[in-house]
């Protein structure tokens, strides 16, 4: 950060005093989290925390209460009555039955689904209404943070480890990390493969929801700083279409990330459930 | 003069040539399919959007590599 502040001023210095020159450093601003509330830094153990409250985190609580909010209201209202129940209760009710039915029971069947189908269902419309916030002027995508992503990861780690070892023992899920029938010579060559392999599989998926959510971003950015590099009337209209084409996109990968996270990280705890040799 | 940025955007556009080389395939067997059978098409287009973000996926760790290497160099 210190390092942007110093070309930024060097390219003012650069370009003369008043006449303001256009680096894109400055664009990053944009996407760089912003403290709200400084609250002081806690030590746990060596590493320093810092507690204060920044938009992102205003933005996790904001998906959270949300998610509660609305889901209590339509369960309400689903538990009520039979018949035709509104809008918003058709609408979260189709969302919730595609990923109970076409995600969660299609990929893991119906038994190991019923437990695993709240877990799925939280981090869908979590992750989701995290994206969608992002969009709305004024706030910010908290999952554009990589620790956002990687927490999330490392639930759906903590879950596929935790279930295989409660689903097959201990010893047994540790044995399955090779292949049966497997020359012994290849074993202590196959272990480390096998454990990277398992780590990079949430790695991925930190990785691709948060650069999902940053390139959007990104693009959106630099199309708004064209009109400032050419500083002409002519190049609003164009820029403002494209951005316009672009939040479409985005719209769409902010469901489809949420979708493709989702999808992954019940494949992952269906094959650490049901080992399929 | 700051090879990083160089860097940067060669490294952006090779891998953009990669990733939609890749994706392009991908959505041409996908329609050849769907000609040929008709019924699987709701099928074949989720394997086909499933398969597609993860292509997408790999395509933006590079893009993660060459931001950081832009705002290094900065």
């Amino acid at each position: 950060m210190a390092e942007h502040e110093a070309t930024h001023e060097a390219v003012q210095e650069a370009a003369g005093h008043g006449a303001e020159q256009f680096d894109f450093v400055h664009m990053f601003h944009h996407l760089e989290d912003q403290v709200v509330i400084p609250l002081p830094a806690v030590q746990v153990g060596g590493l320093t925390v810092d507690l204060s409250i920044t938009k992102a985190v205003l933005m996790l609580w904001t998906s959270g209460l949300l998610s509660l909010a609305l889901f209590g209201l339509v369960a309400r209202r689903l538990s009520r009555s039979d018949v035709p129940r509104g809008g918003l209760t058709n609408l979260f009710e189709a969302m919730i039955l595609f990923v109970r039915n076409e995600m969660v029971y299609d990929l893991m069947g119906k038994e190991t689904g019923r437990k695993f189908t709240p877990y799925f269902l939280t981090l869908f419309f979590f992750i989701l209404f995290c994206n969608l916030l992002g969009l709305v002027p004024f706030m910010f995508t908290a999952t554009a943070q990589v620790a956002v992503t990687g927490g999330l990861a490392l639930l759906t780690f903590l879950l596929v480890q935790g279930s295989g070892i409660k689903e097959q023992g201990l010893g047994t899920y540790l044995r399955n990390l090779v292949p049966p029938g497997l020359p012994v010579f290849l074993v202590p060559i196959m272990i480390p493969i096998e454990i990277v392999g398992h780590l990079i599989k949430p790695f991925a998926l930190t990785i691709r929801l948060f650069a999902n959510m940053t390139a959007g971003h990104v693009v959106i950015l630099s199309m708004f700083g064209l009109i400032f590099l050419f500083r002409t009337l002519a190049v609003v209209v164009p820029a403002i279409a494209f951005v316009l084409f672009i939040s479409m996109l985005e719209l769409f990968v902010a469901f489809l990330q949420t979708y493709i996270f989702v999808f992954l990280s019940i494949l992952f705890v269906n094959m650490a459930v049901h080992p399929e040799h | 003069m700051d090879l990083g940025f160089l860097a940067a955007g060669v490294g952006a556009g090779i891998t953009v040539f990669g990733a939609g080389f890749g994706i392009g395939k991908l959505a041409a067997a996908a329609l050849e399919s769907m000609g040929r059978q008709p019924e699987a098409a709701g099928d074949l287009r989720t394997s086909m959007v499933i398969a597609a973000a993860l292509i997408e996926g790999v395509a933006f760790f590079s893009l993660v590599i060459c931001l950081l290497l832009t705002m290094k160099s900065a």
